[in-house]
């Protein structure tokens, strides 16, 4: 067992019998009322998605995962393909899984699987991830009123973020793969 | 270092100025109403009472050595009815406000300020009317443009009972699940978790915070939420044509919870029963349990006149106003910055 405050993104946990996925967390304190997690969880089984609010120091069953380090190799529609480095061994999980994920992967990234029970739900990826920018919107000066002082920018990934003014095509950035935000220049 | 921050991003430097321009616009407007300001105290003897804050508690010194047991306001509620029982008629605090224990992230700083008035002779109603004259006169425009939504302020803002919420966004009569039992057993048809120490306060909030509040904070529209059930009544009264609920209002507007108000209570024996409750659920709860301000409950005693109050949180309104996603982009330094 453990606490509601301890989950995370990835966290595995048991539930009238059900095994659940969390992909999103928030913790929220109602005016007046005690403090709360909203979640949403995504039962293993049945690929549904549900969504739940937890008392924030309410016991959970959490359920031990095996975590494999592997290199993400392509995609093929739906299906995500990574290799276990060390017995060349290849699993694909599917992209609905892969949610709020897929956008920062890159060929060759290493990753961490989750396995339950020997298939895998889900990736961790490491926290900053560097990318070429393929695409970039020339700077704009001034419309600091509107708080605009970022623009668009294509990962080589295809993936949009925002970056400041002085980001140019083809450099290479830094960004934080939980927020989707730019961090620094590489 | 956020003041170097505050050099470099002109946005930064922007947002400070709209915040002492938007503090000056407060008070001008309580002065156009005919409120006093009043300038309360922030260290006090008696905490505020509210079993789900955390005061900040310290020790006060005096010079022959003696200590008191100080803790900082949560709100300055209880400095503000004494004030009305001596006959005050129209106030406002502007001022700082401090809560322990709470998370520092993009609508939370453990300090911060909020504006709180009461009126006499004036129920919850008056004060939607006071908030939404207050905040049209502020923002000037008639519109908020905040995180890419349009919030039209100068429409008529959305006035949803609890029970209207629920049987909208829920489906549910809250009316036949007003008690622990009749919400434990909805909460569970649902396939929410239970636990054995759930108060009813707790059962209906995993479904509101999970079915009904992210509706209502999606609303573009600035949104009443009033009519709480009785048990989760705080400081309002109960509701004369109907003592299932009490006559409390919330505002939510652009995401954020923005204010909370009363019908305030002003019955003696009623007030001592719900502070004996309070203290009971602290202890409870295995924390520290403040003890009642002797002499508010004598200045309730005394008789208040019927009156109404609510507090807005105006970092939180800066932000709107600012279009800043982050609290930390409207305070100059928060607690967190502090940290780093």
């Amino acid at each position: 067992m453990g606490s509601v405050n301890d989950i995370s993104k990835d966290t595995i946990v048991r539930i009238n019998n059900e095994i659940f996925l969390i992909t999103e967390f928030q913790h929220v304190n109602p005016g007046k009322g005690s403090a709360f997690v909203r979640t949403k969880l995504k039962n293993i089984r049945t690929g549904k998605t549900m969504e739940i609010t937890f008392k924030s120091n309410e016991s959970v069953e959490f359920v031990a995962v095996e975590r494999r380090r592997m290199q993400y190799l392509y995609n093929n529609g739906h299906l995500y393909s990574f290799m276990d480095n060390g017995s060349y061994e290849q699993i694909e999980i599917n992209g609905d899984l892969l949610e709020g994920k897929k956008e920062y992967l890159k060929e060759g990234l290493e990753v961490n699987v989750i396995m339950f029970e020997g298939v895998p739900l889900s990736i961790t990826l490491p926290n900053k991830v560097t990318f070429k920018i393929i695409d970039a919107e020339p700077g704009v000066k001034g419309d600091t009123a509107s708080g605009n002082v970022t623009k668009e920018a294509t990962l080589e990934n295809g993936t949009k973020v925002r970056v400041p003014l002085f980001i140019k095509e083809g450099e290479e950035i830094i960004v934080n793969t939980e927020s989707g935000d730019y961090v620094e220049r590489a | 270092m956020k003041w170097l921050d505050i050099k470099n991003n002109p946005q930064l430097a922007e947002n400070l100025k709209a915040r002492g321009e938007i503090l000056r616009l407060i008070r001008d407007f309580f002065y156009q109403k005919g409120f006093l300001e009043i300038d309360g105290p922030l260290m006090v003897r008696y905490g505020n009472l509210e079993p789900n804050l955390d005061l900040f508690n310290t020790t006060l010194k005096d010079n022959f050595g003696a200590e008191f047991k100080m803790s900082l306001i949560t709100s300055p509620e209880y400095t503000l009815k004494k004030l009305l029982a001596a006959n005050f008629e129209k106030i406002y605090q502007l001022s700082k406000c401090f809560r322990n224990n709470e998370p520092w992230n993009e609508g939370h700083n453990s300090e911060f300020t909020m504006i709180e008035w009461y009126e006499i002779g004036k129920d919850y109603t008056d004060l939607m009317n006071r908030v939404e004259e207050l905040v049209n006169f502020v923002a000037k425009d008639g519109k908020i443009k905040y995180q890419g939504k349009i919030i039209e302020i100068n429409k008529p803002w959305l006035r949803l009972s609890m029970q209207e919420a629920w049987q909208k966004y829920a489906n549910v009569d809250l009316n036949n699940f007003l008690t622990r039992d009749t919400m434990r057993t909805l909460a569970l048809s649902k396939g929410y978790t239970i636990n054995e120490d759930d108060s009813f306060d707790d059962l209906f909030f995993k479904i509101f915070l999970t079915e009904i509040e992210p509706q209502i904070t999606a609303i573009s529209q600035p949104v009443f939420l009033y009519d709480y059930p009785v048990q989760m009544a705080a400081l309002s009264r109960v509701k004369v044509s109907d003592p299932r609920y009490a006559e409390r209002v919330e505002l939510y507007m652009g995401g954020f919870e923005l204010a909370n108000g009363y019908s305030e209570l002003i019955d003696f024996e009623e007030q001592k029963q719900r502070f004996l409750k309070d203290q009971e659920k602290c202890r409870l709860w295995g924390k520290p349990a403040p003890e009642i301000d002797t002499d508010f409950m004598a200045a309730l005693e005394s008789g208040l006149p019927v009156c109404a109050g609510i507090a807005l949180g105006v970092d939180r309104l800066v932000m709107l106003l600012t279009n800043a996603k982050d609290i930390g982009e409207v305070v100059p330094f928060t607690v967190k910055d502090m940290m780093l």
